[in-house]
């Protein structure tokens, strides 16, 4: 993957992504616990990652400023690919401005709007959901989200389940 | 036999002068790594005497470094890596509002130890707000479990490539990155963080962890006069409007909302 200006790719868990120089970024999958089955979370964000945060952000959207971006993007595994909610999007969708909500979000914040796309692609269910600090940035905010989503490979041999 | 004898004692008077000229020379070479910094002994691992040192602010770039492979301070990269836990991380250093205090710490050294202890819990206050970020070698060369423990809730990046850029010397070893300016301001090592967080926090008062921000980064004192001066008024004519900052109409909740 060619690599962006500033940017470092990032190779893990079946996902890749080449964060923008000015991003944090992590591929992480949580611990199981007994009888839990866990998959792979990214998260990257234009301000710090903060080291506890929720699979939707939680911890880390409340420190966006108005020029922040949040994205997400959570494996759902293969059984997810096939449902009503995973299988109507095949592929990485991109964005648009006005696809940001405030009621979008996970948990509303003042002046942030949120979108949640579920997709799926190689046989499995995946959940795009990103945050933007200001509604009223929206527009490039959105291309900044774009930016980073756009540089993501889903790659699901790489798990290593 | 009187002949032997004393040619023996000469031997070994000789070779006995000869050692101890050998083990005064190790000694000064030890002492000189001592003053670098570089400890050998691990068991009696004391502070190297390399002070933090912040670099005067109004340099742009190009100022000497303590190392030689990395001459240039514009030179810095994000800290790209694993973390203890097997994820893969990727922080920026640079392109950002925050500064980074980046600590090269290794499981083995015992003046680590210290700062390992200082650090097991994620709520270290850094002075100015920077960004600590706790810097080991890569899962090649360090125990990841080892780090895990030493760790607690810090956050860590294993990564070779960083210590290699970076030119790190020995550990521990800090270096305080600007992210406006996308620059180092200041590096070297100390003894505890006790006295690594005085000599950040007397930098901060000086201001030398503030340097210029390079043009076009969208940061302060970076921006354009003719962007300046348009938002000078947009500001006048919002108060005139009776709009300060902070006031909620500058947020709304939907395209709808505003009152438009």
């Amino acid at each position: 993957m060619a690599s962006l200006p500033g940017g470092r790719v990032l190779n893990a868990m079946g996902m890749s992504v080449n964060p923008p120089a000015g991003w944090d970024a992590t591929i992480y999958r949580r611990p199981a616990d007994t009888g839990e089955h866990t998959f792979p979370v990214m998260h990257a964000s234009t301000t710090t990652l903060p080291a506890v945060r929720g699979d939707y952000g939680s911890g880390a959207v409340e420190l966006l400023g108005p020029d922040d971006v949040f994205v997400a993007v959570l494996d759902f595994g293969p059984e997810a690919a096939g449902t009503a909610l995973f299988s109507g999007l095949r592929g990485v969708p991109g964005l648009t401005p006005d696809a940001f909500q405030a009621r979008q979000l996970q948990r509303t914040i003042r002046g942030q709007a949120g979108v949640q796309r579920f997709f799926n692609t190689k046989g499995r269910g995946y959940c795009l959901y990103s945050v933007i600090g200001s509604i009223a940035n929206r527009i490039p905010l959105t291309a900044r989200a774009n930016q980073l989503i756009g540089s993501l490979r889903l790659d699901p041999q790489g798990i290593g389940e | 036999m009187t002949a032997l004898v004393v040619g023996l004692t000469v031997a070994v008077a000789l070779l006995g002068l000869l050692v101890a000229g050998l083990l005064r020379a190790h000694a000064e070479i030890l002492r000189s790594l001592h003053q670098m910094g570089v400890e050998l002994d691990p068991s009696r691992q004391q502070p190297g005497p390399t002070p933090v040192m912040f670099r005067d602010s109004g340099s742009t770039g190009g100022g000497t470094r303590p190392t030689p492979a990395r001459p240039d301070v514009t030179d810095v990269i994000d800290l790209t890596g694993s973390t203890p836990r097997g994820d893969a991380i990727s922080l920026a250093v640079s392109g950002v509002r925050h500064d980074t205090l980046a600590g090269f710490l290794t499981s083995g050294c015992a003046t680590c130890r210290g700062f390992w202890d200082a650090f097991h819990n994620a709520d270290v206050d850094v002075p100015g707000g920077a960004r600590l970020v706790l810097v080991t070698r890569g899962p090649e060369a360090e125990s990841p479990g080892a780090i895990a423990g030493l760790a607690g809730s810090a956050t860590v990046v294993m990564s070779t490539e960083a210590w290699e850029h970076y030119d790190i010397p020995h550990a521990p070893y800090f270096v305080y990155i600007s992210g406006p300016a996308g620059r180092v301001v200041g590096e070297g090592a100390a003894a505890g963080w006790d006295e690594v967080k005085g000599l950040v926090a007397n930098a901060v008062a000086d201001g030398t962890t503030k340097p210029a921000e390079p043009a076009g980064t969208g940061y302060g004192p970076a921006r354009s006069k003719a962007d300046q001066r348009r938002d000078d008024a947009v500001d006048a004519q919002l108060r005139q409007a009776g709009i300060e900052p902070g006031d909620a109409r500058l947020y709304p909740t939907s395209i709808n909302d505003g009152g438009g």
